[in-house]
């Protein structure tokens, strides 16, 4: 009785549509012109039926699903929908929709998961698709907001370096569990570095070398760091050799003071990190804001719909965290990071507990990517590290980003079911 | 190899929690320790937002005229500042893209209505947020402040005028200026113009002090015994460095044997170029640093890092030069109001501010600024003697066009050589009124020549001024 009460008691976030919508409503009363319409009501109230019902279904076709992952995706999608009904309505009325179709792919991967994970047995399949879909933007890459990281394709807009996220996991699964044993096999033997003949080095190369391009020419700096550090840490987690870390430490600073001297762009985003004060209406200006944004906040919050987080450029997307920041305080930021995190912790059980090699490595790849994310973004509004445009997972607004993170969720909750 | 895929990844899992308390203890220090400064920062426009649900506060001077207000435009809410140019420094501005200045930045949350307190309760605050602004009102004296502004005319330059016995700022005038009225408009014209209107210069400009200092050197002199009230020199028009160079009089004057108070009277650089030497690096540093000219200054509106010459690296021909605040020494106009205050006040330099006091639309007082001391430069017994001798320099010196019948006036005039052109005119006092109330002043006209000609003209307006609200 009382574990099913607990059960329930999880689902509860997923009525936050609803009470956003009534508060924005009542608080504009005695405005003539409405905020939210009726379709906004119809939309939060559907919103909260299907986050409340769709673990509930998904828990009918697989007993085992885990409650704390699906729930936690429901209050970070609900808060996705109240930030942006009180940012811009009009967005709010596409993400709902990004969600229910982020909802429907995660059930599709779920469904047709025996012949989606068969894919984990052919490495290089995956490989040349990851390869394929990074190209691709390379080649056709259109800039919108700074990022060159956009195919347009009549309508649609879409960001393929997110799903390119999920094939390149795939890839490193495959590719590190066949090959593990000959990626520890010493070739070159130096004192704390030892290394396997290059040709079995030069997948790992090639990624690197890959996001290393994707910072550079596409300006993508959040992707390039994710897709580093996933590179990093699947060879590490399945190799467990640190002359891996110690290899990609080294790439990456010498990396990056390659590229801090031979391009401008470079030198101006760290110069903006170090000494945001020296231009706050130019330069800085996203980021101071986003200071202030937080600063704003204090430890309550302003209150949901009392801030001024629209002064932040792009708050819809990369910056959405501050507007949690400063309407609900570090209380709010905290309840965001902390839901993060369990969504982590369930994730890396499901990953421990698995027997299968290659599951195990996927579902620690998924979750550990997911995480990795939402610091990249979270470090880079608070100035932590360099600014870096790259999504926070689930929150943000944006199709793309929803819809892999949905697919993620769906690949990991269909490994928890293959535990034995 | 099961295990250890476990075991690496219980590894990363370590990380990834070291890197997340990074990021929750970088986000506290924000929303915490910082949220305060971030919300009054001058470039966060959140508060200036709150003109839509809240009217800004009005910004007065001490005897009522008002400074600048908040009207309603039909939707826009204007921002009037019914003085313009006169008080547009120390009031600043509200700026849209360009950040606010002055008391319109320093005291931005209390013209908002915003309580610091209230704030950090974070929604709660929603319910009781007033309707308008706390108005604020500062220490200038309106009157004090047109008079400065007038007499100065059209010559560049700044005037401070200080209660030595509080620290209150009773007159802060810095020309040319700007019309704050039309700053958002004419922003970018203003901030290329060649002669920086933006420029507070009472607080921010730098001037050589020429011979205004010479009364900090008596008071070192006296301190370290190297000269006593009876010591006199021979002035023949020089002061001969050793190696070939000299300092000489200005316009070839020759004082013959004067005295410390003659000396004063006559400014005489033989006199304190010869104590500038014989005080030596050491105790020049001591002494400027007694004078606090190494603090900074905290107080209610900006001031920059202070800054001193590295006396020990001058050669004895710049030590001279210091004796009659030429070399490398520059001072801002209001430091110099500060120490002829601290003369007047028995050694006593108070902290400068202009904020009297914030009360709330109804009059109720929510804060006061309560006048503190900066630094115990002198002894009442010196600053006494110092005083004294710059009364000289009023009635029978260099002065004497600063002086006021009925009021007890003290001064020293400057006039500093400097590499834009002409003398800068410099005029520094205090002037004691028939009823015990004192003020001391500064005043500093660039390149305008002869301080006991220029500057003091001005001092005597602004003392004039006072005597005739005295009565």
């Amino acid at each position: 009785m009382m574990e099913h009460f607990k059960k329930k008691i999880l689902l509860l976030p997923g009525l936050l549509p609803i009470l956003a919508v009534g508060i924005i409503y009542l608080s504009n009363l005695d405005v003539p012109q409405k905020v939210v319409t009726e379709k906004d009501i119809i939309i939060a109230v559907v919103a909260s039926c299907i986050f409340v019902l769709m673990p509930l279904i998904l828990r009918r076709y697989y007993p085992k699903l885990d409650i704390y992952i699906l729930s936690s995706i429901d209050f970070l999608c609900s808060v996705s929908l109240i930030m942006l009904l009180r940012l811009k309505p009009s967005l709010y009325r596409v993400q709902f929709e990004w969600i229910c179709l982020g909802i429907v792919c995660m059930c599709l991967t779920m469904y047709f998961s025996k012949y989606i994970l068969q894919f984990l047995d052919y490495p290089y399949i995956l490989g040349i698709g990851t390869m394929l879909l990074i190209c691709l933007t390379l080649i056709f890459g259109t800039d919108i907001g700074g990022n060159r990281n956009w195919i347009v394709i009549g309508a649609v807009q879409v960001q393929p370096s997110e799903f390119a996220k999920i094939l390149l996991l795939g890839f490193l699964t495959a590719y590190l569990q066949e090959n593990k044993n000959i990626l520890n096999l010493p070739s070159c033997n130096w004192k704390i570095v030892y290394l396997p003949p290059l040709r079995f080095l030069a997948p790992l190369i090639t990624i690197w070398g890959l996001s290393l391009l994707m910072f550079v020419y596409q300006r993508d700096l959040g992707s390039a760091l994710l897709f580093f550090g996933m590179a990093v840490m699947m060879t590490y987690a399945a190799t467990s050799n640190r002359s891996y870390i110690i290899l990609a430490v080294l790439f990456f600073l010498f990396s990056s003071v390659l590229t801090y001297f031979m391009f401008h762009h470079v030198r101006v985003r760290v110069d903006i990190w170090l000494h945001p004060w020296q231009d706050p209406m130019g330069k800085a200006y996203q980021i101071i804001q986003s200071l202030f944004a937080l600063g704003n906040g204090g430890l309550f919050g302003a209150g949901y719909y009392h801030g001024s987080p629209y002064l932040i450029p792009a708050v819809y997307t990369d910056f959405i965290f501050s507007a949690i920041g400063e309407e609900f305080g570090l209380l709010g930021v905290l309840a965001i990071i902390g839901t993060y995190l369990l969504l982590f912790f369930r994730g890396m059980k499901i990953a421990i507990r698995n027997h299968h090699e290659k599951y195990k490595l996927f579902a620690f790849g998924l979750t550990a990517t997911l995480l990795l994310q939402a610091f990249i973004i979270l470090a880079g509004i608070s100035k932590l590290l360099p600014l870096t445009g790259i999504t926070l997972p689930f929150v943000s607004y944006g199709g793309s980003s929803m819809i892999a993170s949905f697919i993620s969720i769906g690949l990991l909750l269909i490994i928890s079911t293959k535990e034995e | 190899m099961q295990n250890d895929i476990n075991k690496n990844i219980f590894q990363i899992m370590r990380f990834f929690l070291f890197l997340f308390v990074i990021l929750i203890a970088n986000l506290s220090y924000i929303q915490i320790i910082e949220s305060n400064s971030l919300v009054n920062n001058a470039y966060n426009t959140r508060l200036v937002l709150r003109e839509g649900k809240v009217v800004r506060g009005s910004i007065l001077s001490k005897n009522g005229t008002v400074l600048a207000y908040s009207k309603k435009n039909g939707t826009e809410i204007e921002r009037i500042y019914p003085e313009g140019a006169i008080f547009a420094v120390p009031v600043g501005y509200v700026g849209k893209r360009i950040g606010n200045a002055g008391v319109e930045a320093t005291e931005n949350a209390y013209l908002c209505g915003v309580n610091m307190f209230f704030h950090q309760l974070g929604p709660l605050e929603q319910l009781l947020q007033p309707k308008t602004g706390d108005n604020v009102v500062l220490t200038l004296n309106s009157n004090l402040q047109k008079t400065a502004w007038r007499a100065m005319g059209a010559r560049r330059g700044a005037v401070v005028v200080l209660n030595p016995q509080t620290g209150a700022v009773l007159a802060m005038v810095s020309k040319p200026s700007f019309n704050p009225n039309s700053i958002n408009q004419n922003w970018q014209s203003l901030s290329k113009e060649t002669n920086s209107p933006l420029i507070n210069r009472a607080v921010q400009g730098l001037y050589p002090p020429g011979s205004t200092i010479k009364p900090l050197i008596a008071d070192a002199a006296l301190k370290e015994g190297i000269i006593n009230q009876s010591d006199t020199i021979d002035c023949k028009g020089y002061y001969d460095l050793g190696n070939g160079q000299r300092i000489n009089e200005n316009d070839g004057e020759v004082h013959g044997i004067v005295n410390l108070k003659q000396a004063l009277t006559v400014s005489c650089n033989v006199m304190f170029a010869d104590l500038a030497v014989k005080l030596g690096a050491n105790n020049l540093d001591a002494a400027f640093k007694r004078f606090a000219f190494n603090k900074k200054i905290d107080t209610d509106f900006y001031t920059p890092e202070p800054h001193l010459p590295h006396f020990s690296q001058l050669s004895k021909g710049e030590i001279a030069q210091i004796g009659i605040g030429q070399a490398n020494l520059v001072v801002s106009p209001l430091r110099m109001a500060m120490l002829a205050a601290s003369f007047t006040n028995g050694g006593k330099m108070m902290t400068p501010y202009l904020i009297e006091d914030v009360q709330t639309p109804n009059k109720i007082p929510v804060y006061k600024t309560i006048p503190k001391v900066f630094a115990e430069v002198t002894t009442p017994e010196r600053a006494a003697i110092i005083e004294n001798d710059m009364r000289n320099v009023v009635l029978h010196g260099t002065g004497t066009a600063a002086n006021v019948r009925g009021v007890e006036v003290y001064g020293k005039t400057g006039t500093a050589q400097n590499s834009t052109g002409k003398d800068h005119a410099w005029f520094i006092g205090n002037a004691t009124f028939p009823n015990g109330q004192k003020i001391a002043f500064a005043v500093i006209l660039e390149n305008s020549g002869f301080g006991g000609a220029e500057a003091a003209p001005v001092a005597q307006q602004i003392i004039e001024t006072m005597l005739k609200e005295e009565q």
